[in-house]
């Protein structure tokens, strides 16, 4: 009873934990976006833009295509479908930085969706010089989205608790439980540190996006300090530190520098 | 005659490297000496004319090396640093000042001169115009300078064969006939005089028109017999690759070295130490850059030359229409790897296709031999492809000047009905029969429906209600452990569980009375009663209830104190249940008119002590 009290007191803290790390994020660069103001565009209507601006990238207009597009998103709603698609038109507009922050975006909805992923390896295969590239714990993550990776780690809680539940109810049914209570807790406690990750990665270790032919990274957050590297369009930047409109940055242990806030987008923030 | 000079050392970057202790003192020493010398003849300078003069340590100098331009001031100096002027494809850096004093025949003169470094970006003539400055109100000018910047050439076989260089260097190629898109190894040998030092070495030029450079590796350093002379050569691979048809000339290569060295040790202790900077040069090589044949060109190549062989593996072979299917192409042999693609396969037309990636893997130093693996998934779109077509590849292999084919033999499937239709998959741009897009070159094309709309807000984890409904299970387990703890409790303590089932017992005992009394069954009625009294007497003295009569009265419950307003109640009760024996007749009023008297007995027995 000891160990399963020890267990449920760890899973507990586990689940406060995220919570916690969820409702303290005060990071200015992952606070997220105020509500979106209201718009015209109804979630009626947002199919209904959605093809017109389809209708636009099929003649070739991938510009304005990209910003109706952004107009949906900026009514307040989302979909997969169409980040991909705005991804695909600023990839043809020239833009490929923020196609790639759009892919992102639309990767975090559904992460395991095979035009997506063709379409964001493409994209980021045009991209020329240094280029902070997912390792392994990152594809790991995602291979589900955020919301996935909440639902599985509060599924094993409750599936937890359930059959803790069950052996105090009939107290018959503890022995033969207790192997499945123990994988189960090992399964729950892997769940939460995972979506804890996946928090951690999405909250306090945003990417920057560069959205500009050239940015200069520089030593100090000054137009006067010495260059270090030049980071190129669709770039993906570690962002380390922020200071007025400058951002941290480094893609490895040899690149590091200040680069200007308005020439890179956030890979959580706003396209 | 006899003369005394002193000079000072100079700001420049040089004497931080004077750090050994002796040779600091010994500079202290100097800079104490001079600067007396020099507080000694201030007195006597102003009755000098001031000079200034401008000269070069040399008038000829290699491209790749520097000459110093040394501006002298006697007799008085200028406010500021001169400036020389601007000559073009000469950089001009101040590389600081140096002070010297001069007696001779007991007259003291103090010269102040500015070092210049001069560096030619190019070969030919330069001339450094008349400097002009201003001391203490008197115009002074130099002479106008002439520098001679020479291209850098290799010494000459004689000088080589004598043994006479120091250093030199060669530049080998492996053939002369290159064709475009092909990868060769140029060689450049450094020799150094065996045991010379060599430090500082820093390539300057290597032009090579019509190739792109690749990586530069040195190799293993030797000892070879120039003449009758043994060098230490070192020779560095260059990968180059042709990218365009002509005839080119590859070299000179060209670099700055230090030769000898400079051991602070030797000079502390007057021992000779010798550096020398020098420029060395390879000869030039003209090669023709040959395009590729016209003639016999397969239809699936595209670009790649070299010497390659081909695996292909795919998997699943059993599947259903619309799954995926890994295919991995591996091309293994020598050329540049970087550049190799994926050729169109126009055969698979009942596939989807999308982008491959890709991996290199060299066994080489100059990554110019190797395996390059790639991998595509392809997605069956009907269930009446039985097999995944031949893949070919094709390759110009300049060794045997002609162009190749490579194919693997086509790949049996058994592609099954999906359950439900596949989602359509559509490559971006025009795509017409023989005319199939690249796979790698563009985008998976726009998805046609929007898909479920969300709302754009605060993930799930955020969200109040959901981290409320997270309690439950919590709650869920604490009140099922608060319900075992009351349940083991009872089980535990028999008294407790008697209690408690008494209290059952009375509570429906009392119903049945009612029920009793309403349907005036008068025995029935007396009897539920005795048997009430009975359990609750008998929970309190804890015998049991069989065993209780009128008589415990006296015999138990006058001894434990027990108010008399209790048991004259009880009492009655109990002679009122012997009388319906033998009359059992009551009416119902009657029988009702008891139940308070008995509940007000049962609450008082409650009350005694267990």
């Amino acid at each position: 009873m000891s160990r399963l009290l020890q267990i449920v007191l760890l899973l507990c803290a586990c689940t406060g934990l995220l919570s916690a790390q969820a409702q303290v994020s005060t990071n200015p660069l992952t606070t997220p976006a105020a509500p979106p103001m209201p718009s015209p565009i109804l979630s009626m209507d947002a199919a209904r833009a959605f093809d017109a601006a389809n209708q636009l990238y099929d003649a070739g207009k991938y510009t304005e295509a990209a910003a109706r597009y952004e107009a949906i998103l900026r009514s307040g709603q989302t979909s997969s479908a169409l980040y991909f698609n705005l991804g695909n038109a600023w990839f043809k507009a020239g833009g490929l930085g923020r196609a790639i922050a759009a892919y992102r975006r639309a990767e975090q909805l559904e992460p395991r969706d095979p035009d997506l992923r063709a379409n964001l390896r493409f994209a980021r295969n045009q991209v020329q010089g240094s280029t902070l590239l997912p390792g392994p714990a990152q594809r790991f993550l995602g291979r589900l989205s955020l919301g996935e990776w909440t639902c599985a780690a509060a599924g094993s809680v409750w599936v937890f608790f359930a059959l803790l539940t069950a052996g105090q109810l009939r107290p018959a049914l503890k022995r033969p439980l207790r192997n499945y209570v123990l994988a189960e807790a090992l399964v729950a406690l892997l769940f939460c540190s995972a979506l804890g990750a996946a928090l951690q990665q999405d909250r306090s270790n945003p990417t920057a996006i560069v959205v500009t032919r050239d940015a200069v990274v520089r030593q100090g957050p000054l137009d006067e300090s010495k260059s270090v590297f030049t980071a190129h369009d669709g770039a993906e930047l570690q962002v380390l530190d922020q200071k007025d409109n400058w951002l941290q940055v480094t893609t490895d242990s040899q690149h590091l520098g200040w680069v200007r806030r308005d020439e890179v987008v956030l890979g959580n923030g706003l396209i | 005659m006899q003369g005394l000079s002193c000079e000072m050392p100079s700001t420049t970057p040089a004497a931080g490297l004077r750090s050994v202790a002796g040779w600091a003192l010994l500079a202290n020493v100097k800079r104490l000496l001079a600067a007396t010398l020099l507080l000694l003849c201030l007195a006597t300078l102003s009755t000098y004319a001031a000079t200034f003069t401008g000269s070069l340590d040399r008038d000829t100098i290699t491209l790749g090396e520097s000459a110093t331009l040394s501006l002298a001031f006697s007799g008085g100096t200028p406010g500021t640093v001169p400036t020389p002027p601007e000559v073009p494809n000469l950089q001009i850096t101040f590389s600081g000042n140096s002070q010297e004093i001069t007696t001779i025949n007991g007259q003291f003169s103090a010269t102040v001169s500015y070092n210049f470094t001069l560096t030619p970006r190019q070969p030919g003539d330069f001339t450094i115009p008349a400097i002009t400055v201003d001391v203490a109100g008197q115009k002074l000018a130099t002479q106008p300078l002439q520098l001679k910047v020479l291209k850098p050439s290799p010494p000459p076989p004689a000088a080589i064969q004598s043994g006479s260089q120091p250093a030199f260097m060669r530049l080998l190629l492996p053939k002369k006939e290159i064709y475009v898109g092909e990868t060769i190894v140029a060689q450049v040998q450094i020799y150094v005089r065996n045991g010379l030092p060599i430090s500082n070495f820093q390539t300057t030029g290597f032009p090579a028109e019509g190739f792109t450079i690749g990586k530069q590796i040195e190799g293993q350093h030797r000892l070879v017999q120039v003449g009758t002379t043994t060098y230490a050569m070192i020779p560095v691979n260059i990968a180059l690759q042709a990218v365009k048809a002509g005839s080119v000339t590859v070299g000179p290569y060209t670099a700055n070295a230090v030769l000898g060295s400079r051991d602070p040790f030797d000079m502390f202790f007057g021992r000779s130490s010798e550096q020398k900077q020098m420029v060395l040069a390879t000869e030039s090589q003209p090669v023709q850059l040959l395009p590729l044949p016209r003639e016999g060109v397969p239809p699936e190549f595209n670009g790649a030359v070299g010497t390659y062989s081909m695996s292909v593996t795919a998997g699943p072979t059993n599947l259903a229409v619309g799954d995926p299917i890994t295919v991995r192409v591996q091309l293994s042999g020598r050329g540049w790897l970087d550049a190799l693609a994926l050729p169109a396969q126009p055969a698979w037309h009942d596939f989807n296709t999308y982008p491959p990636t890709s991996k290199v893997e060299t066994t080489d130093s100059l990554g110019l031999q190797g395996t390059k693996t790639f991998e595509q998934v392809v997605i069956p779109q009907n269930a009446d492809v039985k097999a995944l077509p031949p893949f070919g590849f094709s390759f110009f292999d300049p060794d045997q000047k002609k162009y190749r084919r490579l194919e693997q033999p086509a790949i049996a499937l058994v592609v099954r009905p999906a359950g439900a239709a596949a989602t359509p998959t559509y490559l971006a741009g025009p795509r017409t029969g023989s005319d199939n897009p690249t796979p790698s070159q563009d985008i998976v094309a726009n998805k046609q429906r929007l898909g479920t709309l969300a709302q754009i807000g605060a993930p799930l984890l955020l969200q109040p209600w959901f981290l409320t409904l997270q309690g439950l299970p919590v709650l869920a387990f604490l009140g099922a452990v608060v319900w075992r703890k009351r349940t083991d409790n009872l089980a535990n303590n028999p008294r407790l569980r008697r209690r408690r089932h008494v209290a059952h017992e009375i509570r429906e005992g009392l119903n049945h009375l009612r029920v009793q009394a309403e349907q005036n069954n008068s025995e029935q009625f007396f009897a539920t009663l005795v048997r009430l009294l009975q359990e609750q007497l008998g929970e309190r003295l804890d015998v049991p209830a069989s065993s209780i009569t009128e008589a415990v009265i006296d015999e138990q419950l006058r001894p434990r104190r027990v108010p008399e307003t209790t048991l004259a109640p009880l009492a009655d009760l109990f002679q009122k249940c012997n009388l319906a024996r033998y009359a059992p007749v009551k009416s119902s009023q009657e029988l009702t008119d008891l139940l308070p008297q008995l509940e007000a007995v049962l609450a008082n027995l409650q009350e005694i002590e267990a």
